[in-house]
């Protein structure tokens, strides 16, 4: 089709002068980064199904104590835990607002806070995991309990990475308010690690 | 529908939602376990609705519109696999054909990529339609188009600069949609299919 590409009113640029490799073809109706998001999610999703379901074969089939005694679920740590996470999204989110208004002191803040209080998170369930007081070879329950906590703990690990990378280049100047797709593709991956976490907490600590 | 992935902000929104229904079924699950499950069903389901019955958003995309150099007048025909023939039915004063066959299959088919047969099928209609046209003397070639006519006529007006779109679908619902998204002119063919 290249061949016959010409000047579209629109906004559409003229190919004549085009070199190299022609541009991919593909359907208008999904964008590549956006199917990209959607099959890493869609993994993710069957990622943490495959846990929940063993969860629920362990509680619900099998019909295991949830905890199982003489073992206790430090709920309000966890609690706690939770609601520093939920934090660091409004900080993300401050983050991402401040630097759409071109104000670098707001993203930097935003981005240094949400970065500390994951790691807050990170540091709080390590230390839980020393105290709760039962390994992952006492039973079914121990093993979802360490299974769906530490691969949802992974999943802040990754975002901790990420969240240090953009620390890094905000300080450096480099999004603008044009420019940021990397604080916004980070934001979203922290924002689904957060969705997680409060599954997880809802129904490995609450139901 | 809501797209939670388009941006930071539809993410933190879903957020805020999720939050709201995890404090509702945490109430109910502190009462009693399986109260707080009931609430669980209940929110999930609540969510899904929130997701799903968003009213649509106006589509904010302008209306394509096409153009070609001086003296030309290039047509865009879109047909229906299995077209036999469209012979005499395109003008005289037409310079270039694009025949674009959309490869229609099931959402099924779409999703396990099982499209061949019918990829296979509209690529030998755009080749039989464009061999026709070169024919009778009207430069012309075939391609295979995207699982949905608008968006394949979307794909080709993206790289095709066409003056008139010519459907041969015998689809009323998509020519209404077809005339009402392009700002090019837009006729129909029906005997030609039947």
């Amino acid at each position: 089709m290249s061949a016959h590409a010409e000047q579209l009113p629109g906004g559409h640029d003229s190919h004549d002068d085009h070199h190299g490799p022609p541009v991919p073809h593909y359907s208008s109706r999904v964008a590549p980064q956006v199917l990209g998001m959607f099959l890493f999610i869609g993994t993710e999703v069957m990622l943490f199904g495959s846990f929940f379901t063993a969860y629920f074969f362990v509680r619900v089939v099998n019909g295991t104590p949830w905890p199982t005694p003489p073992f206790h679920l430090p709920i309000f740590v966890a609690f706690l835990n939770t609601c520093i996470l939920v934090t660091s999204s409004f900080t993300m989110h401050w983050a991402l607002t401040s630097v759409k208004r071109g104000n670098a002191w707001g993203l930097r803040a935003g981005l240094l806070l949400t970065f500390l209080m994951g790691l807050t998170f990170l540091v709080t369930q390590s230390i839980e995991y020393a105290r709760v007081g039962f390994n992952t070879s006492d039973g079914a329950f121990a093993t979802i309990f360490f299974c769906l906590t530490g691969l949802h703990g992974a999943h802040v690990f990754v975002g901790l990475s990420i969240l240090a990378f953009m620390t890094i280049r905000a300080f450096r100047g480099h999004f603008s308010p044009e420019h940021h797709h990397g604080v916004e593709l980070g934001g979203i991956y922290w924002h689904f690690v957060d969705v997680m976490w409060i599954v997880v907490y809802l129904t490995v600590y609450i139901l | 529908m809501r797209n939670p992935l388009r941006s930071e902000a539809e993410a933190f929104r879903f957020l805020i939602v999720v939050l709201v229904g995890a404090v509702i079924v945490g109430v109910a699950g502190y009462i009693n376990t399986w109260v707080g499950v009931a609430a669980a069903v209940l929110v999930i389901a609540g969510i899904a609705a929130w997701l799903t019955g968003a009213p649509r958003e106006p589509d904010s995309a302008q209306r394509l519109v096409s153009a070609t150099p001086g003296k030309a007048h290039r047509v865009l025909l879109v047909a229906a696999a299995g077209t036999p023939t469209i012979a005499g039915r395109i003008g005289g004063q037409t310079t270039d054909v694009l025949v674009v066959v959309p490869a229609l299959v099931s959402t099924v088919k779409s999703l396990t990529g099982n499209v061949d047969d019918e990829r296979a099928q509209a690529q030998q209609t755009a080749d039989s339609l464009a061999g026709e046209l070169s024919a009778a003397g009207v430069p012309a070639r075939g391609l295979v188009g995207a699982d949905d006519t608008i968006l394949a006529i979307e794909d080709a007006l993206r790289e095709y600069g066409a003056d008139e779109i010519v459907l041969a679908t015998g689809d009323d619902e998509v020519l209404a949609k077809v005339r009402d998204r392009f700002a090019v002119p837009v006729s129909a063919l029906y005997n030609s299919i039947r």
